[in-house]
């Protein structure tokens, strides 16, 4: 049988880049509840269902931390605040024009 | 309890964080939303002021005016400051929204504090910004807030 971590990536690929991704979560595990070892054919342990569910969660986790975490706080740093130098010395040029006109 | 029900279970609880974490992004993007309406209608409004500037240069450039462009100077001159008001009007709706947490706090103070500063400070503006009698009373208490006076 294929590794348990390479196998929690393939699913997590599997549902991010699904459009309906909790219909994909239901079909994965139903699949993983019926996985058999490739050695004996026989059905895999609890433990190892419940690490591949932890390879998934890890995964979607870190997904979403860098897809949507990041770009926000990213988005936050603002290097150099607006100026409105050239508007206020139209205005004051106007200003001092129309002055007693 | 069965290796699916527990499956199930912590798949329930990742959904649940889940849906903690759109509401928190959908917050974001709201915020988001409202900053950009904000500074369009700011941007806007600066413009207005530049168009009406550009059609009384010909004007101001004359050292003698006929009746006729006396009367447009000064039709031309409430034109300008309609457009300055109106924009004085984004930067108040602006500050209130600040004021009622409906933006990113920290990176509204980061990319208005200067303006603020300049349009309260400039000598031309003085008249809007009296601390009595100002209909600008946001952008008062956000210049205020910002710069540490006391009032």
């Amino acid at each position: 049988m294929e590794k348990l971590n390479e196998l929690g990536k393939r699913y997590f690929l599997r549902i991010k880049d699904s459009i309906y991704p909790e219909a994909e979560i239901d079909e994965i595990l139903n699949e993983i509840d019926n996985l058999t070892y490739s050695e004996n054919n026989k059905p895999i342990s609890d433990s190892d269902k419940e690490k591949l569910v932890s390879v998934i969660i890890e995964s979607l986790k870190g997904d979403l931390t860098r897809k949507k975490i990041r770009p926000l706080l990213e988005h936050r740093e603002i290097e150099k605040a607006y100026s409105n130098d050239n508007y206020l010395d139209l205005i004051e040029y106007i200003k001092n024009q129309t002055k007693g006109k | 309890m069965t290796s699916y029900e527990l499956i199930s279970i912590i798949i329930a609880l990742l959904a649940f964080f889940t849906s903690i974490f759109a509401v928190f992004l959908n917050n974001k993007k709201a915020s988001a939303t409202i900053e950009l309406t904000l500074n369009e209608r700011i941007t806007t409004t600066k413009e207005k002021v530049s168009d009406v500037s550009l059609l009384m240069t010909p004007l101001i450039s004359k050292k003698q005016h006929d009746e006729s462009e006396k009367n447009m100077l000064a039709s031309y001159s409430k034109h300008f400051d309609l457009a300055i008001e109106n924009n004085l009007n984004a930067y108040e709706e602006a500050c209130a929204k600040y004021l009622d947490n409906k933006v990113d706090k920290v990176r509204f103070k980061k990319t208005y504090i200067s303006e603020i500063r300049q349009v309260v400070e400039n000598v031309e503006l003085k008249k809007y910004f009296d601390a009595v009698s100002s209909k600008y009373k946001a952008i008062l208490k956000v210049y205020y807030e910002w710069e540490n006076h006391e009032k």
